[in-house]
């Protein structure tokens, strides 16, 4: 069964290696999420003990703050090399197949995520980095779940 | 549903007589082995590449046997003499009669 056929014919890498599309991989600490949800409820039940101290909001949440950093920096170069290569790398297919799905039209809206997301390179920056969280209404909320509130 | 099955080759473009081209193809399939087992214990049957050639011009330079211990998208990494401009043809066929083809040219200076 022949399908679609994509060739590099010269020996660059196939564009500068970028966040795939639509991934659900998940970059950083996964406890630091964990982190977020924690921090609140102890600093709550704190401060209803003792006194009101005044707190900075978001260093209390997010405690790693800038120091955060992909383990990508800790590896040797052959191993950045071997991961930078689309060529090489198998999930080069799965970031191919989250552009066609993007288009595709599914759900009983019968919409496409790109009718109401255009383009999912400008809209869908860091997104996937963000799942699971926490949604409104306090449950965990993963990736998928989203794109089936979406549906 | 038939699965896509994409192909990505990746050589120079342009070489100079006698230089070393190294070839890297990989190809989108699942390469199901034959020994996995559904849920309910139904054994998942065999759907593997069986073969890939490597034509330059016409004639064969490459060949390779997969058999089922070959994972999923499986990448081939060749390399050949660059002797004349032309056409390198890839072909793979597998079983339930998979089969896929892509060329890439090369100048030769």
């Amino acid at each position: 069964m022949p399908g679609s056929n994509e060739m590099s014919h010269s020996d660059q890498m196939l564009g500068s290696p970028t966040t795939p599309q639509g991934s659900t991989m998940l970059r950083g600490n996964a406890t630091a999420r964990l982190r977020q949800v924690f921090f609140p409820c102890l600093l709550g039940t704190l401060l209803s003990l003792g006194t009101l101290l005044p707190f900075n909001a978001s260093s209390q949440v997010d405690p790693v703050g800038s120091e955060r950093q992909s383990s990508y920096v800790l590896m040797s170069s052959d191993t950045k090399a071997m991961q930078d290569d689309p060529t090489l790398n198998p999930a080069t297919f799965a970031v191919l197949d989250g552009q066609v799905l993007w288009q595709e039209v599914a759900g009983k809206k019968n919409q496409s995520c790109s009718s109401c997301h255009g383009d999912a390179a400008v809209s869908m920056k860091g997104v996937a980095a963000s799942y699971p969280k926490v949604s409104a209404t306090g449950q965990l909320l993963n990736l998928e779940g989203r794109i089936n509130q979406c549906l | 549903m038939s699965k896509t099955s994409r192909t990505i080759v990746t050589m120079p473009a342009t070489a100079k007589k006698g230089e070393i081209l190294e070839v890297r193809i990989i190809v989108q399939h699942d390469m199901e082995s034959g020994f996995r087992h559904t849920e309910t214990g139904q054994r998942v049957p065999r759907d593997i590449i069986r073969d890939f050639r490597c034509t330059y011009n016409g004639a064969e330079v490459f060949r390779v046997e997969l058999h089922p211990a070959m994972g999923a998208n499986p990448l081939i990494v060749f390399t050949t003499v660059a002797t004349e401009s032309g056409t390198l043809e890839f072909k793979w066929s597998g079983d339930n009669d998979y089969a896929s083809s892509t060329t890439s040219s090369l100048t030769v200076t």
